[in-house]
């Protein structure tokens, strides 16, 4: 499965706060109801969490749940 | 005047070359259900740039035979070393019973006669060939939002519809399988890679109308 460019945004200057580590782009399995897409997100090398810009969650995402739900 | 979304730059992102829901993935799970002999000879309708073509001509050792309504298709298909000619699947430029299989994957529904182009498949099929056809249909008989259905979606057709046109055309229906998750995990990714121009035909969009399903059909050619 390859992995999707989601985000246009540079995220490059932020960093995860407990780690003090800056995030990097990294292949994030993301699963709704029998679904499953290899999306780039930026993330915590050191810890693994992961940054979901609102405006993806509130786009993109949202978007994507509704038609999966066949609403 | 919008790019055809098989030409847009993101494309080989997320599709395997295959634009159209399950991609190749669907088209191996179909083929290995069908214990294809060596050298079993194929009519890819609608070949598009010849991808479906070449998997299924070096995965199950078939003879492909490629036909297309676009020059720029043909060319391309017989860069890869499949033949493919320049024609309308609603008028086969083929010899009756010259194929054990006739593949026809999304194509169907932009036919200017689905009926007619049916009757085609059949016709250039060999005794006991096999129809394989994925496409659009209406998931509903109500006619409930269809109208705002945009390019080959206004020409799905019901399965009861389509199940009568196989029939009038000479073929049983021998398997069906619901793919709609495939089409709405296609246009989940469209909407993912914010890939927003029209399809290959020109008018399609990336929204999802609920209403539309896809399927996969397996008919067999009667007696």
């Amino acid at each position: 499965m390859s992995t999707l460019k989601v985000l246009s945004d540079d995220f490059s200057q932020w960093v995860c706060e407990p780690c003090n580590t800056p995030l990097t782009l990294a292949p994030v399995d993301l699963v709704y109801l029998d679904s499953k897409f290899s999306v780039e997100l930026p993330t915590c090398p050191d810890c693994g969490q992961v940054l979901i810009p609102e405006e993806l969650a509130l786009g993109k995402m949202a978007e994507v749940e509704h038609l999966l739900e066949d609403k | 005047m919008s790019m055809p979304l098989w030409q847009h730059p993101l494309m080989h992102t997320f599709a395997d070359g295959a634009l159209r829901p399950g991609g190749l993935e669907r088209t191996k799970k179909t083929y290995d259900t069908l214990a294809l002999p060596k050298g079993a000879s194929i009519l890819d309708a609608g070949c598009g740039t010849g991808i479906t073509g070449v998997f299924l001509q070096k995965t199950y050792d078939a003879r492909v035979t490629g036909i297309d309504s676009s020059q720029e298709h043909v060319l391309q298909t017989q860069a890869k070393g499949i033949a493919a000619i320049l024609g309308r699947i609603e008028q086969l430029p083929f010899a009756s019973g010259t194929f054990s299989i006739t593949n026809c994957d999304c194509v169907l529904s932009l036919a200017s006669d689905t009926q007619s182009t049916l009757q085609e498949f059949n016709r250039v099929l060999l005794p006991n060939g096999l129809l394989v056809l994925s496409d659009l249909y209406r998931r509903t008989q109500s006619s409930r939002r269809l109208t705002s259905a945009s390019g080959c979606e206004k020409k799905a057709l019901s399965l009861y519809d389509l199940k009568a046109m196989l029939t009038a055309s000479g073929f049983t229906l021998l398997r069906l399988i619901d793919c709609t998750k495939d089409l709405k995990e296609l246009t989940a990714k469209l909407i993912f890679t914010g890939i927003k121009t029209g399809c290959s035909s020109g008018e399609c969009s990336t929204s999802y109308n609920p209403d539309i399903g896809y399927l996969q059909i397996i008919a067999g050619k009667m007696g």
